[in-house]
């Protein structure tokens, strides 16, 4: 063979690996809905960026018949490319080549990957579309596993993780996507659980479908093991495209700086939050008053509602927003929004990015189911991750801040570096109602009319209480600020905190309520 | 962002206009526990039912069989008693909470 023979045989070579399971998995791969592997690649990735590795791997195992079996890639994509023209690792199960399922040589071939990822710090991302584990290479496959997992631990913190669930992840599978940052699902594409239907069927007696057990509804509303939702795999890679526009590389960089641009939508921010504090709104819209094109890239939208988590810009540069929702279960401290809200802050320190909370809440959640399903130790993950985030924190009271609720979203007493409140704040123990009840309860069981008695000192106590003064007479609250201050107040608390001292201890790390 | 239905929240006497959520909707009512309403504390296959309707009991007498996770477990009673009904056949698969017979 000359040379340009042997650069065609490659070609060849190449060509023949790059079909994975062939054409006859591919189609079948369509028919069940799904895009293949490299078609994924290609939407995830910048035009002609992607660079692969191992794509002669082959595996090594023995038994059942296996030496005898060429498994092209072995059933996974690794690579480079970049997205907005910034480098990503990438590693994609292929679903065609024996169920994209994980075998020892599969499993290296993503271990390398994410080494490359966390030498280069940049982020890695992974598409999963696996039956599980090959069971024909036994104790391997497990080994495999566990070598991703203790990769996803390491590099937790120190470059973006993001999983991609586009297929079955079943099982041990599962536990990936669990250690990293952020989990995308599709509808009806993504399948994820720890025993599926049939098993459940057979040992339990119980009958349920993949979708109600494990689909991308159930774990973007029911379990928050998924942080973004799509509706087909081409919106799905274009959030992953979007989130990583506006997070850090890593977490020694700052996310990009943009131009600085004016929120761009028609809120009177005056008039968002109701003078009533019984009344619900929606306070993304605040958000969107205040950032860059009021652009917001919100995380775990239908998880937790009662909480809102996400990445705007505010003068060009990322923040955190961590918001009480009142328009959802009247904005409460439960189980859930508590574990939703502590991870992102503690994802935010993590990686630099200042949090800006907005503060409207009752308090916590009452009832048995909440007492029951730990409310005490969940409730105070907000507090340890606030406390110990050490990026700059800044905080507005926008309504109601009432008793444990205030004190446990950025107060002051956590260490927030500003905080501010709306002349509509009411920073207080508890609700003038209750608190009327509590103080003047002998007063009002003494009246000849009980009922006008309540009403007098419930007034009494929303004059003397039910307003950001007392606490900013302690200082407690910083300023006072029109809503219509409140981007500006933003802006230049930003640009002082810019050079932030971090205090360091000298403790191996905290033992969090997790 | 309607889909949820609207209710109301009541915390320190305040009552607050809201919406639930589908998590919310799916979570367990709580309920007073009875102790005359033996349920299964795990999923699994009836094996032997031991005892029958009207049967006078006393607490640490085996009432069935129940097998679960390939184990086979005598459930026993936990007070005096009288069976009063029992829901549950040999080979009946139940699920973790399922009613298996009450007492009075």
């Amino acid at each position: 063979m000359n040379n340009n023979e042997k650069v065609e045989a490659l070609n060849k070579k190449r060509q023949e690996v790059m079909l994975g399971g062939g054409e006859d998995a591919i189609q079948k791969q369509k028919q069940s809905g799904k895009l293949t592997a490299r078609e994924r690649i290609s939407l995830l990735l910048d035009p002609n960026s992607f660079n692969e590795y191992d794509l002669f791997a082959q595996h090594e195992a023995k038994d059942f018949g296996m030496m005898e079996k060429v498994l092209n890639g072995d059933g996974v994509i690794i690579g480079t490319g970049t997205i907005h023209n910034k480098p990503v690792c990438v590693f994609a199960q292929d679903f065609t080549v024996v169920g994209g399922s994980l075998g020892y040589m599969h499993a290296k071939k993503i271990t390398k990957i994410q080494d490359v990822a966390m030498k280069m710090r940049v982020p890695c991302i992974g598409i999963n579309d696996s039956g599980g584990a090959r069971i024909q290479e036994g104790v391997s496959s497990l080994a495999g596993y566990g070598e991703i997992f203790y990769r996803n631990t390491q590099a937790s913190g120190v470059i973006p993780q993001i999983s991609v669930i586009l297929g079955p992840c079943a099982g041990g599978a599962v536990y990936s996507p669990a250690l990293t940052d952020f989990v995308f699902v599709v509808d009806k594409v993504s399948k994820m659980f720890i025993t599926g239907p049939e098993v459940i069927k057979t040992v339990l007696g119980e009958e349920i479908s993949q979708e109600d057990l494990g689909g991308a509804r159930v774990h973007s509303e029911i379990t928050g093991n998924a942080h973004f939702f799509a509706h087909n795999e081409q919106e799905c890679f274009m959030q992953i495209r979007k989130l990583l526009s506006i997070i850090p590389q890593n977490n020694k960089n700052a996310a990009d700086k943009n131009k600085t641009e004016k929120p761009t939508a028609k809120i009177d921010i005056n008039n968002i939050v109701p003078i009533d504090p019984t009344k619900p709104y929606d306070v993304r819209d605040v958000i969107k008053a205040i950032t860059d094109n009021s652009d917001f890239v919100e995380v775990m939208e239908k998880f937790a509602q009662n909480m809102v988590i996400g990445y705007g810009r505010i003068d060009g540069k990322t923040v955190g927003f961590v918001a009480n929702q009142p328009y959802y279960l009247a904005g409460v401290l439960d189980v859930d929004c508590s574990d939703k809200a502590a991870r992102f802050i503690r994802y935010c320190d993590a990686f630099n990015i200042p949090i800006v909370t907005l503060v409207d809440l009752p308090g916590y959640l009452p009832g048995v189911q909440q007492e029951h399903s730990g409310v005490i130790r969940h409730g105070a993950k907000i507090l340890y991750a606030y406390s110990e985030a050490s990026v700059p924190k800044i905080t507005v009271i926008l309504r109601k801040a009432y008793g444990g609720g205030y004190i446990a979203m950025g107060s002051r007493h956590l260490e927030a570096d500003f905080v501010y409140a709306w002349p509509t704040a009411e920073i207080a123990v508890m609700g003038p109602q209750g608190a009327a009840n509590i103080i003047f309860r002998k007063e009002i069981m003494a009246a000849e009319n009980p009922d006008e008695m309540r009403k007098q000192k419930v007034e009494e106590y929303k004059q003397r209480f039910a307003n950001p003064y007392v606490a900013a007479a302690k200082g407690y609250v910083d300023s006072v600020i029109k809503p219509a201050e409140t981007r500006e107040m933003l802006i230049h608390s930003l640009n002082v905190c810019e050079n932030k001292a971090e205090i360091k201890t000298d403790k191996k790390h905290g033992i969090p309520p997790f | 962002m309607d889909e949820n239905k609207k209710i109301q929240i009541t915390i320190d006497d305040e009552n607050y206009e809201t919406f639930s959520t589908p998590a919310f909707e799916k979570k367990k009512k709580w309920e007073m526990p009875d102790d005359n309403i033996i349920k299964s504390i795990i999923p699994g296959t009836i094996i032997d039912v031991m005892v029958k309707q009207g049967q006078t009991v006393k607490e640490g007498d085996i009432m069935l069989v129940i097998e679960a996770m390939k184990m086979n477990n005598r459930l026993a009673f936990t007070k005096d008693g009288v069976v009063d009904k029992i829901f549950v056949k040999p080979g009946d698969i139940v699920a973790k909470g399922k009613e298996l017979l009450s007492l009075k």
